[in-house]
């Protein structure tokens, strides 16, 4: 009798349960159940030493405290953002956008692409930066009107091919380490390493002469006496040159053979 | 144990026993739990790569710490400028470091390139460089190298001229973790490389690292970029 009562109370309880959550009408009230009990993943997860951040279900972002870095995540492309230091520890500003540097070893010279071959090339030659290095520095230290004057004088006279010219104004802070700022223009000119050659306040008649001779690499030894030399490089590619001489042979020997 | 007590006991049982059946059993419904249906795993291997076990760093003035190399581009500090946001709020880094080689190398149209960038969004990168180039300081010679090939930063250097370069932080000294910044290339050779960072001006702000160090964070683990404007630089201090 206890066992038919104690199985009548289980069905009866198993039942009840069933009714409350299906309810009068159908499905409708497990949906509200599903709503309730389905939590979409909010917040951050660890998994593994990284925090991922989720919000209502989706992944947002990820951080290491190993590292210290901070991506965001792109849920519907699967991609991670740049790396960066979190938002909570917000630095300094920086300002690089990374994935834009498209990188692949590629030069541009004011905005126009130059090939890999053509930059080896630059390079090898050491012009993509200009070489100035070892050239003379002239230096015009006056208001833009005295300077470009004097500049035009001494680039008409072609005196400014071999220089590296600057001007400056007298209160600008590349002239404090003792230029004399009162000529209308000054004109320095120095060697590389900073040796006054000359120093005029203004341009006079001997100005162009001075700045036209002087070349520090210049040594009258080295000048090439004799006949010129070939510069073979200077025939290539070789190959017309070649065709050309056999060429030029076979007639020779056709016309023997006449 | 009364029987009383015993059937209230057994009907409670009943209900929970219900309830976790229905729970468990029913198709639509699932106890909540907190593993992610598809888990985007964090990129190890990028991490791993980019992040180098740095050497010595240390902040300094234009001296490195062997007390004889000198940095090459010396800008003096009230001409540095500190590292701001755009109209966005973004950073202004990479036109900083663009206006302290126009002020070292006497390039006055990028003078105060800054300033004029505040009314843009932060944020640079090489195209960008270009379009504010132009409309900023049209003429402005200079050139843009991307990539991981230091010799165009030591070509600039060894003629004077100040580089401007991607770093990715991480030194311990001014940034703890990764970052997407650039700043000013002053010194490098086989020994020693010396940034000037817009985010730290002072006279002894200097971030002086080893050689191998300074190129894992320009490259930042991937590729490098530098922009190097053509204007030569300062002529030498007078003597005779």
């Amino acid at each position: 009798m206890r066992y038919v009562f104690l199985t009548t109370i289980l069905t009866l309880g198993l039942a009840s349960v069933g009714l409350a959550a299906w309810g009068p009408r159908g499905c409708a009230p497990s949906s509200e159940a599903v709503a309730s009990h389905v939590q979409p993943l909010d917040g951050w997860k660890q998994h593994k030493g990284i925090y991922y951040w989720y919000v209502k279900g989706e992944q947002k972002a990820a951080y290491d405290p190993s590292t210290g870095v901070y991506r965001t995540f792109n849920a519907s492309t699967a991609s991670w953002g740049p790396e960066t230091a979190p938002p909570w520890k917000k630095g300094p500003p920086t300002g690089v956008v990374w994935d834009k540097v498209k990188g692949g070893n590629s030069y541009s010279v004011c905005g126009q692409k130059v090939g890999k071959e053509e930059a080896t090339a630059l390079l090898t030659e050491a012009s993509e930066v200009p070489n100035d290095a070892k050239k003379l520095r002239l230096t015009l230290i006056g208001s833009p009107e005295e300077c470009k004057s004097v500049l035009d004088t001494l680039a008409k006279a072609s005196a400014t091919d071999n220089v590296v010219c600057q001007s400056y104004r007298p209160d600008d802070w590349a002239l404090r380490p003792g230029f004399v700022t009162k000529g209308h223009p000054s004109i320095y000119l120095e060697s590389p390493d900073g040796k006054v050659l000359l120093r005029q306040q203004g341009l006079d008649a001997n100005t162009v002469a001075a700045v036209r001779k002087a070349s520090p690499d210049y040594s009258p030894a080295r000048d090439p006496m004799g006949l010129p030399s070939l510069d073979l490089a200077s025939l290539q590619p070789y190959w017309p040159y070649l065709v050309g001489g056999g060429v030029l042979l076979l007639l020779v020997i056709l016309r023997k053979d006449r | 144990m009364s029987n009383t007590s015993r059937n209230v006991l057994l009907v409670v049982a009943a209900f929970v026993v219900g309830w976790l059946l229905y729970s468990v059993c029913h198709p639509a419904v699932r106890l909540p739990h907190w593993a992610p249906p598809r888990l985007h795993h964090y990129p190890y291997r990028t991490l791993i790569k980019q992040v180098e076990p740095a050497g010595k760093i240390v902040t300094g003035g234009p001296v490195a710490p062997d007390g004889k190399t000198e940095v090459v581009c010396d800008l003096p500090v009230d001409q540095r400028k500190k590292n701001v946001g755009g109209r966005d709020g973004a950073g202004l880094c990479v036109f900083t470091s663009i206006m302290h080689a126009a002020r070292w190398q006497n390039e006055t149209r990028l003078a105060n390139f800054q300033d004029q960038m505040r009314n843009e969004p932060g944020g640079g990168y090489p195209e960008k460089v270009d379009a504010m180039v132009k409309k900023y300081g049209p003429g402005t010679q200079y050139i843009q190298y991307e990539g991981k090939d230091p010799s165009v930063l030591e070509a600039a250097l060894k003629t004077g001229r100040m580089v401007c370069v991607t770093y990715n932080g991480h030194d311990g000294v001014h940034y703890g973790g990764s970052i997407a910044h650039m700043v000013n290339l002053v010194y490098l050779d086989n020994q020693f490389a010396c940034v000037l960072d817009n985010n730290f001006i002072g006279a002894n702000d200097l971030v002086w690292m080893n050689r191998q160090d300074f190129l894992s964070r320009w490259t930042g683990g991937r590729d490098g970029w530098a922009v190097v404007l053509l204007n030569p630089p300062p002529p030498p201090p007078p003597h005779n």
